[in-house]
Protein backbone atom coordinates (compact mmCIF):
# COMPACT_ATOMS: atom_id res chain seq x y z
CA UNK A 1 0.00 0.00 0.00
CA UNK A 2 1.57 3.06 -1.00
CA UNK A 3 1.57 6.53 1.05
CA UNK A 4 -1.06 8.92 -0.37
CA UNK A 5 -3.61 5.06 0.36
CA UNK A 6 -2.47 5.39 3.38
CA UNK A 7 -2.72 8.79 3.92
CA UNK A 8 -6.26 8.68 2.45
CA UNK A 9 -7.07 6.01 5.42
CA UNK A 10 -6.18 8.52 7.76
CA UNK A 11 -8.15 11.68 6.36
CA UNK A 12 -11.40 8.88 6.50
CA UNK A 13 -10.54 8.43 10.21
CA UNK A 14 -10.48 12.09 11.01
CA UNK A 15 -13.77 12.40 9.44
CA UNK A 16 -14.93 9.97 11.86
CA UNK A 17 -14.67 6.44 9.58
CA UNK A 18 -13.49 4.25 12.08
CA UNK A 19 -13.38 1.58 9.80
CA UNK A 20 -10.84 3.58 7.89
CA UNK A 21 -8.33 2.30 10.83
CA UNK A 22 -8.40 -1.49 10.44
CA UNK A 23 -6.39 -0.74 6.99
CA UNK A 24 -4.14 1.49 8.24
CA UNK A 25 -3.02 -0.96 11.21
CA UNK A 26 -2.69 -3.81 8.97
CA UNK A 27 -0.49 -2.39 6.70
CA UNK A 28 1.73 -0.47 9.38
CA UNK A 29 1.82 -2.95 12.03
CA UNK A 30 4.39 -5.47 10.89
CA UNK A 31 6.43 -2.87 10.36
CA UNK A 32 6.09 -1.16 13.63
CA UNK A 33 6.34 -4.31 15.81
CA UNK A 34 10.01 -4.96 14.03
CA UNK A 35 11.28 -1.76 15.30
CA UNK A 36 9.88 -1.63 18.14
CA UNK A 37 11.50 -5.12 18.70
CA UNK A 38 14.96 -4.31 17.74
CA UNK A 39 14.58 -1.27 20.71
CA UNK A 40 12.93 -3.79 23.32
CA UNK A 41 14.33 -7.32 21.60
CA UNK A 42 11.46 -8.51 23.21
CA UNK A 43 7.86 -9.93 21.43
CA UNK A 44 5.67 -8.99 24.39
CA UNK A 45 7.26 -5.76 24.86
CA UNK A 46 7.25 -4.79 20.88
CA UNK A 47 3.79 -5.69 20.98
CA UNK A 48 2.82 -3.83 23.65
CA UNK A 49 4.44 -0.66 22.74
CA UNK A 50 2.86 -1.02 19.45
CA UNK A 51 -0.25 -1.13 20.56
CA UNK A 52 0.43 2.39 22.53
CA UNK A 53 1.47 3.35 19.46
CA UNK A 54 -2.23 2.69 17.87
CA UNK A 55 -3.96 3.86 20.33
CA UNK A 56 -2.12 7.51 20.78
CA UNK A 57 -2.65 7.64 17.00
CA UNK A 58 -6.44 6.94 17.26
CA UNK A 59 -6.77 9.47 19.89
CA UNK A 60 -4.85 12.03 18.20
CA UNK A 61 -5.95 11.42 14.32
CA UNK A 62 -7.00 14.92 14.78
CA UNK A 63 -3.60 16.68 15.15
CA UNK A 64 -2.72 14.26 12.01
CA UNK A 65 -1.82 17.76 9.30
CA UNK A 66 -2.69 15.68 5.57
CA UNK A 67 -0.29 17.35 3.61
CA UNK A 68 2.82 15.16 4.88
CA UNK A 69 2.92 11.11 4.80
CA UNK A 70 0.84 9.33 7.82
CA UNK A 71 3.89 6.98 7.55
CA UNK A 72 6.48 9.76 8.89
CA UNK A 73 3.91 10.77 11.43
CA UNK A 74 3.14 7.21 12.87
CA UNK A 75 6.84 6.87 12.85
CA UNK A 76 7.55 9.65 15.00
CA UNK A 77 5.46 8.49 17.10
CA UNK A 78 6.02 4.82 17.33
CA UNK A 79 10.47 6.38 17.77
CA UNK A 80 9.00 8.44 20.84
CA UNK A 81 7.17 5.45 22.54
CA UNK A 82 10.17 3.22 22.11
CA UNK A 83 12.61 6.06 23.36
CA UNK A 84 10.10 6.39 26.46
CA UNK A 85 10.29 2.38 26.88
CA UNK A 86 13.99 2.38 27.04
CA UNK A 87 14.11 5.36 29.13
CA UNK A 88 11.90 4.18 31.80
CA UNK A 89 13.61 2.52 34.47
CA UNK A 90 10.06 0.37 35.77
CA UNK A 91 10.38 -1.11 31.66
CA UNK A 92 14.17 -1.91 31.85
CA UNK A 93 13.58 -4.13 34.95
CA UNK A 94 10.92 -5.62 33.99
CA UNK A 95 12.64 -6.33 30.70
CA UNK A 96 15.63 -7.97 32.86
CA UNK A 97 12.94 -10.08 35.39
CA UNK A 98 11.06 -11.60 32.21
CA UNK A 99 15.01 -12.14 30.58
CA UNK A 100 16.00 -14.07 33.87
CA UNK A 101 12.90 -15.72 33.76
CA UNK A 102 13.75 -16.74 30.12
CA UNK A 103 17.13 -17.63 31.14
CA UNK A 104 15.83 -19.70 33.99
CA UNK A 105 13.90 -21.82 31.55
CA UNK A 106 16.70 -22.25 29.24
CA UNK A 107 16.22 -19.98 26.73
CA UNK A 108 12.52 -19.66 26.48
CA UNK A 109 11.69 -17.54 23.86
CA UNK A 110 9.91 -17.72 20.70
CA UNK A 111 11.25 -19.51 17.80
CA UNK A 112 10.95 -16.44 15.21
CA UNK A 113 12.49 -14.34 17.90
CA UNK A 114 15.87 -12.60 16.04
CA UNK A 115 17.39 -11.58 19.28
CA UNK A 116 17.39 -15.26 20.73
CA UNK A 117 20.96 -15.41 21.01
CA UNK A 118 21.54 -14.21 24.84
CA UNK A 119 25.07 -12.63 23.77
CA UNK A 120 23.52 -10.77 21.29
CA UNK A 121 20.60 -9.86 23.32
CA UNK A 122 22.89 -9.12 26.26
CA UNK A 123 24.78 -7.15 24.17
CA UNK A 124 21.91 -5.00 22.78
CA UNK A 125 21.03 -4.48 26.19
CA UNK A 126 23.90 -2.88 26.97
CA UNK A 127 23.77 -0.34 23.89
CA UNK A 128 20.13 0.59 24.84
CA UNK A 129 21.36 1.87 28.32
CA UNK A 130 24.18 3.34 27.21
CA UNK A 131 22.14 5.20 24.78
CA UNK A 132 20.65 6.95 27.66
CA UNK A 133 23.98 9.22 28.05
CA UNK A 134 23.55 10.46 24.67
CA UNK A 135 22.69 13.99 23.98
CA UNK A 136 19.42 14.22 22.35
CA UNK A 137 20.23 15.02 19.10
CA UNK A 138 22.75 12.35 19.29
CA UNK A 139 19.88 9.70 20.41
CA UNK A 140 17.71 10.81 17.66
CA UNK A 141 20.14 10.15 14.99
CA UNK A 142 20.96 6.81 16.81
CA UNK A 143 17.65 5.24 16.48
CA UNK A 144 16.72 6.44 12.76
CA UNK A 145 19.86 5.21 11.64
CA UNK A 146 21.22 2.44 14.23
CA UNK A 147 18.37 1.01 14.96
CA UNK A 148 15.84 1.57 12.65
CA UNK A 149 18.47 1.37 9.81
CA UNK A 150 16.68 4.32 7.55
CA UNK A 151 18.79 5.93 4.84
CA UNK A 152 20.95 8.76 6.14
CA UNK A 153 19.18 10.91 3.70
CA UNK A 154 15.30 10.11 4.81
CA UNK A 155 16.63 10.24 8.26
CA UNK A 156 18.11 13.92 7.74
CA UNK A 157 14.43 14.99 5.90
CA UNK A 158 12.57 13.31 9.19
CA UNK A 159 14.63 15.28 12.35
CA UNK A 160 14.99 18.43 9.41
CA UNK A 161 18.50 18.97 9.50
CA UNK A 162 21.00 18.57 6.56
CA UNK A 163 23.06 15.32 6.11
CA UNK A 164 26.47 17.03 6.58
CA UNK A 165 25.02 17.62 9.73
CA UNK A 166 23.46 14.08 10.70
CA UNK A 167 27.07 11.79 9.30
CA UNK A 168 29.03 14.44 11.93
CA UNK A 169 25.82 13.89 14.90
CA UNK A 170 25.93 9.77 14.17
CA UNK A 171 30.32 10.42 13.93
CA UNK A 172 29.96 11.71 17.71
CA UNK A 173 27.22 9.22 18.51
CA UNK A 174 29.06 6.50 17.90
CA UNK A 175 32.19 7.39 19.72
CA UNK A 176 30.43 8.36 22.55
CA UNK A 177 28.45 4.86 22.59
CA UNK A 178 32.24 3.00 21.91
CA UNK A 179 33.74 4.60 24.90
CA UNK A 180 30.83 4.38 27.11
CA UNK A 181 30.44 0.80 26.56
CA UNK A 182 34.38 0.16 26.72
CA UNK A 183 34.14 1.64 30.29
CA UNK A 184 31.62 -0.12 31.10
CA UNK A 185 33.44 -3.55 30.22
CA UNK A 186 36.85 -2.24 31.80
CA UNK A 187 34.76 -1.69 34.94
CA UNK A 188 32.70 -4.86 34.89
CA UNK B 1 50.21 1.25 14.78
CA UNK B 2 47.08 2.11 13.06
CA UNK B 3 46.82 1.74 8.98
CA UNK B 4 44.14 3.95 8.67
CA UNK B 5 45.61 7.46 9.79
CA UNK B 6 42.07 8.67 11.61
CA UNK B 7 39.71 7.09 13.19
CA UNK B 8 37.13 9.40 11.43
CA UNK B 9 38.28 7.45 8.16
CA UNK B 10 37.05 4.38 9.78
CA UNK B 11 33.53 5.55 9.93
CA UNK B 12 33.16 6.58 6.45
CA UNK B 13 34.69 2.95 5.50
CA UNK B 14 32.04 1.08 8.22
CA UNK B 15 28.90 1.96 5.43
CA UNK B 16 30.85 1.25 2.32
CA UNK B 17 31.71 -2.24 4.47
CA UNK B 18 27.90 -2.38 5.42
CA UNK B 19 27.12 -2.48 1.54
CA UNK B 20 29.75 -4.31 0.68
CA UNK B 21 31.28 -2.38 -1.59
CA UNK B 22 35.09 -2.32 -0.07
CA UNK B 23 37.75 -3.30 -2.16
CA UNK B 24 40.11 -6.40 -0.65
CA UNK B 25 42.32 -3.82 0.55
CA UNK B 26 40.60 -1.20 1.66
CA UNK B 27 38.82 -4.49 3.28
CA UNK B 28 42.13 -5.62 5.45
CA UNK B 29 43.21 -1.73 6.00
CA UNK B 30 39.27 -1.91 7.73
CA UNK B 31 39.84 -5.09 9.76
CA UNK B 32 43.72 -4.17 10.58
CA UNK B 33 42.52 -0.73 11.76
CA UNK B 34 39.49 -2.60 13.76
CA UNK B 35 41.76 -4.93 15.64
CA UNK B 36 44.39 -2.34 16.91
CA UNK B 37 41.78 0.40 17.90
CA UNK B 38 39.59 -0.35 20.88
CA UNK B 39 37.08 2.22 20.11
CA UNK B 40 36.42 1.57 16.25
CA UNK B 41 36.58 -2.25 17.48
CA UNK B 42 33.47 -1.31 20.03
CA UNK B 43 31.81 0.65 17.36
CA UNK B 44 32.09 -2.11 14.75
CA UNK B 45 30.72 -4.16 17.31
CA UNK B 46 27.57 -1.95 17.76
CA UNK B 47 26.97 -1.96 13.83
CA UNK B 48 27.15 -5.83 13.37
CA UNK B 49 25.16 -6.33 16.38
CA UNK B 50 22.45 -3.79 15.19
CA UNK B 51 22.46 -4.93 11.33
CA UNK B 52 22.69 -8.30 11.98
CA UNK B 53 18.78 -8.51 11.70
CA UNK B 54 17.82 -5.39 9.43
CA UNK B 55 14.04 -3.98 9.99
CA UNK B 56 12.60 -5.53 6.61
CA UNK B 57 13.91 -8.86 7.54
CA UNK B 58 12.45 -8.54 11.00
CA UNK B 59 9.25 -7.60 9.37
CA UNK B 60 8.57 -10.60 6.82
CA UNK B 61 9.30 -12.96 10.10
CA UNK B 62 6.01 -11.59 11.33
CA UNK B 63 3.08 -13.74 10.83
CA UNK B 64 -0.22 -12.05 10.14
CA UNK B 65 -1.88 -13.80 13.69
CA UNK B 66 0.16 -11.53 15.36
CA UNK B 67 -1.18 -8.43 13.83
CA UNK B 68 -5.12 -9.71 14.05
CA UNK B 69 -3.88 -10.58 17.52
CA UNK B 70 -3.03 -6.73 17.80
CA UNK B 71 -5.82 -5.59 16.34
CA UNK B 72 -8.09 -7.74 19.11
CA UNK B 73 -5.87 -5.38 21.79
CA UNK B 74 -6.74 -2.06 20.30
CA UNK B 75 -10.68 -3.00 19.32
CA UNK B 76 -11.03 -3.95 22.98
CA UNK B 77 -8.99 -0.84 24.37
CA UNK B 78 -11.05 1.22 21.54
CA UNK B 79 -13.93 0.15 22.92
CA UNK B 80 -15.92 2.15 25.69
CA UNK B 81 -16.12 0.34 29.02
CA UNK B 82 -13.39 -2.16 27.90
CA UNK B 83 -10.15 -0.51 28.16
CA UNK B 84 -7.75 -2.65 30.05
CA UNK B 85 -4.67 -0.22 29.76
CA UNK B 86 -5.63 2.58 29.36
CA UNK B 87 -9.01 4.66 27.69
CA UNK B 88 -8.36 5.53 23.28
CA UNK B 89 -10.16 8.58 24.82
CA UNK B 90 -9.32 10.86 27.52
CA UNK B 91 -11.93 12.33 29.76
CA UNK B 92 -12.03 15.47 28.07
CA UNK B 93 -12.21 13.60 24.73
CA UNK B 94 -15.74 12.84 26.51
CA UNK B 95 -16.63 15.67 27.59
CA UNK B 96 -15.27 18.33 25.41
CA UNK B 97 -16.87 21.10 27.40
CA UNK B 98 -15.05 20.50 30.11
CA UNK B 99 -11.70 22.40 29.33
CA UNK B 100 -13.32 25.21 28.23
CA UNK B 101 -15.50 25.72 31.05
CA UNK B 102 -12.43 25.16 33.37
CA UNK B 103 -10.17 27.31 31.69
CA UNK B 104 -13.30 30.11 31.69
CA UNK B 105 -13.49 29.49 35.22
CA UNK B 106 -9.82 29.70 35.76
CA UNK B 107 -9.77 32.99 34.23
CA UNK B 108 -12.99 34.26 36.03
CA UNK B 109 -11.50 33.48 39.21
CA UNK B 110 -8.34 34.96 38.45
CA UNK B 111 -10.09 38.60 37.28
CA UNK B 112 -12.11 38.06 40.43
CA UNK B 113 -9.48 37.71 42.86
CA UNK B 114 -7.47 41.08 40.81
CA UNK B 115 -10.45 43.09 40.83
CA UNK B 116 -10.92 42.25 44.91
CA UNK B 117 -6.90 42.67 45.54
CA UNK B 118 -7.52 46.40 43.67
CA UNK B 119 -10.71 46.84 45.65
CA UNK B 120 -8.98 46.59 48.71
CA UNK B 121 -6.24 48.00 48.11
CA UNK B 122 -8.26 51.33 47.18
CA UNK B 123 -10.41 50.83 50.20
CA UNK B 124 -6.97 51.05 52.44
CA UNK B 125 -5.34 53.98 50.63
CA UNK B 126 -8.94 55.31 51.47
CA UNK B 127 -8.41 54.58 55.10
CA UNK B 128 -5.34 56.08 55.42
CA UNK B 129 -6.54 59.27 53.94
CA UNK B 130 -9.11 59.91 56.38
CA UNK B 131 -7.04 58.79 59.14
CA UNK B 132 -4.67 62.00 57.79
CA UNK B 133 -7.64 64.03 57.51
CA UNK B 134 -9.49 63.04 60.96
CA UNK B 135 -5.76 63.83 62.69
CA UNK B 136 -5.56 66.91 61.33
CA UNK B 137 -9.27 67.91 61.88
CA UNK B 138 -9.03 66.60 65.51
CA UNK B 139 -5.78 68.92 65.45
CA UNK B 140 -7.29 72.43 63.98
CA UNK B 141 -10.34 71.79 66.39
CA UNK B 142 -7.98 71.50 69.19
CA UNK B 143 -6.47 74.79 68.34
CA UNK B 144 -9.28 76.34 68.03
CA UNK B 145 -10.50 75.02 71.11
CA UNK B 146 -7.11 76.33 73.10
CA UNK B 147 -7.69 79.66 71.28
CA UNK B 148 -11.62 80.38 72.76
CA UNK B 149 -10.14 79.08 75.71
CA UNK B 150 -7.44 81.72 75.70
CA UNK B 151 -9.63 84.51 74.39
CA UNK B 152 -12.04 83.93 77.31
CA UNK B 153 -9.34 83.93 79.97
CA UNK B 154 -8.01 87.38 78.06
CA UNK B 155 -11.63 89.34 78.21
CA UNK B 156 -12.42 88.09 81.63
CA UNK B 157 -8.94 88.98 82.76
CA UNK B 158 -9.38 92.52 80.66
CA UNK B 159 -13.36 92.51 82.45
CA UNK B 160 -12.28 92.52 85.80
CA UNK B 161 -8.76 94.50 85.41
CA UNK B 162 -11.64 97.68 83.67
CA UNK B 163 -13.70 97.21 86.86
CA UNK B 164 -10.79 97.22 89.60
CA UNK B 165 -9.36 100.50 87.33
CA UNK B 166 -12.93 102.44 87.45
CA UNK B 167 -13.27 101.32 90.79
CA UNK B 168 -10.00 102.57 91.98
CA UNK B 169 -10.35 106.17 90.01
CA UNK B 170 -13.70 106.17 91.88
CA UNK B 171 -11.97 106.40 95.19
CA UNK B 172 -10.06 109.06 94.12
CA UNK B 173 -10.68 113.08 93.02
CA UNK B 174 -13.21 113.87 91.05
CA UNK B 175 -12.43 113.51 86.91
CA UNK B 176 -12.90 115.86 84.39
CA UNK B 177 -14.89 114.88 81.27
CA UNK B 178 -11.39 114.72 79.22
CA UNK B 179 -10.08 112.07 81.52
CA UNK B 180 -13.43 109.98 81.40
CA UNK B 181 -13.30 110.50 78.05
CA UNK B 182 -10.00 108.87 77.86
CA UNK B 183 -10.68 106.49 79.91
CA UNK B 184 -14.08 105.20 77.93
CA UNK B 185 -11.48 104.88 74.98
CA UNK B 186 -9.12 102.64 76.09
CA UNK B 187 -11.74 100.35 78.18
CA UNK B 188 -13.66 97.50 75.20
CA UNK B 189 -16.31 99.19 73.10
CA UNK B 190 -19.16 97.01 74.46
CA UNK B 191 -17.83 97.22 78.34
CA UNK B 192 -21.68 97.89 80.32
CA UNK B 193 -21.62 101.38 81.92
CA UNK B 194 -25.01 102.13 82.93
CA UNK B 195 -27.71 99.97 83.21
CA UNK B 196 -31.08 101.22 82.03
CA UNK B 197 -32.65 101.17 85.95
CA UNK B 198 -29.77 103.34 86.75
CA UNK B 199 -30.66 105.82 83.80
CA UNK B 200 -34.18 106.03 84.90
CA UNK B 201 -33.01 106.55 88.32
CA UNK B 202 -31.13 109.57 87.19
CA UNK B 203 -33.22 111.59 84.90
CA UNK B 204 -36.03 111.05 87.98
CA UNK B 205 -32.91 112.85 90.53
CA UNK B 206 -31.81 115.18 87.54
CA UNK B 207 -33.73 118.90 87.80
CA UNK B 208 -36.08 119.89 85.00
CA UNK B 209 -33.78 121.69 82.71
CA UNK B 210 -31.21 119.09 82.93
CA UNK B 211 -33.22 116.32 83.13
CA UNK B 212 -34.55 117.11 79.41
CA UNK B 213 -30.90 118.11 78.19
CA UNK B 214 -30.37 114.05 79.02
CA UNK B 215 -33.38 112.97 77.89
CA UNK B 216 -32.72 114.29 74.35
CA UNK B 217 -28.78 113.59 74.23
CA UNK B 218 -30.34 110.01 75.05
CA UNK B 219 -32.10 110.06 71.79
CA UNK B 220 -29.42 109.82 69.84
CA UNK B 221 -28.12 106.50 71.29
CA UNK B 222 -30.36 102.82 72.08
CA UNK B 223 -30.25 103.07 75.78
CA UNK B 224 -32.66 100.02 76.59
CA UNK B 225 -30.37 97.89 77.44
CA UNK B 226 -28.34 100.20 79.22
CA UNK B 227 -25.28 102.45 77.66
CA UNK B 228 -22.49 100.59 76.33
CA UNK B 229 -19.00 102.15 76.91
CA UNK B 230 -18.76 103.42 73.31
CA UNK B 231 -22.38 104.89 73.38
CA UNK B 232 -21.17 106.35 76.54
CA UNK B 233 -18.52 108.37 74.48
CA UNK B 234 -21.49 109.49 71.77
CA UNK B 235 -23.66 110.71 74.97
CA UNK B 236 -20.86 112.67 76.36
CA UNK B 237 -21.06 114.39 72.96
CA UNK B 238 -24.28 115.01 72.98
CA UNK B 239 -24.75 116.38 75.83
CA UNK B 240 -22.21 119.08 75.06
CA UNK B 241 -20.07 118.96 78.26
CA UNK B 242 -17.26 121.19 78.80
CA UNK B 243 -13.89 119.11 79.49
CA UNK B 244 -12.95 120.44 82.14
CA UNK B 245 -16.10 119.77 83.80
CA UNK B 246 -15.39 117.50 86.65
CA UNK B 247 -17.81 114.69 87.96
CA UNK B 248 -17.44 114.20 91.27
CA UNK B 249 -16.34 110.38 93.19
CA UNK B 250 -19.95 110.78 94.23
CA UNK B 251 -21.18 110.38 91.12
CA UNK B 252 -18.45 108.10 89.76
CA UNK B 253 -19.44 105.57 92.40
CA UNK B 254 -23.04 106.14 91.45
CA UNK B 255 -21.52 104.70 88.30
CA UNK B 256 -20.12 102.16 88.59
CA UNK B 257 -22.21 100.66 91.56
CA UNK B 258 -22.78 98.00 89.29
Amino acid sequence: MDDSQLTQYAVQVQRGDRGSFRPLVEALSRSLIAIALRYTQDWDNAMDITQETWLKIFSNIGRFDPRYPVRTWIGAIHRNNCLSFIRSLRNRERFAERYALEQERGGNVPASNPFSDIAHREFGERIRIAMKHLTEAQQAVFSLVIIEQMDQRDAAAILGMQQSTLRTTLHFARKHMAKLLRDEQETA
Amino acid sequence: MNNIPFCDDFQDLLDAYTAGTLTREEADLFHSHANSCETCAMILKIHENMAAFPVDEITNTIPETMVQRLWDRISNNRSPGKSSRRPAFSGSARRPWLMPVFAVTTILFVLLNIFLFSELRQFRTRERRLTTLLSQQTRVLEEIRDQRLQASTARSSESAFNKNRLRLISGQKALSVAELRSFLEQVPPDLQILTGSYITRLLSQLPGWERVKWEKALESIDSTDGIQSREAILLLEALSLDPNDTITPARLAALTEF
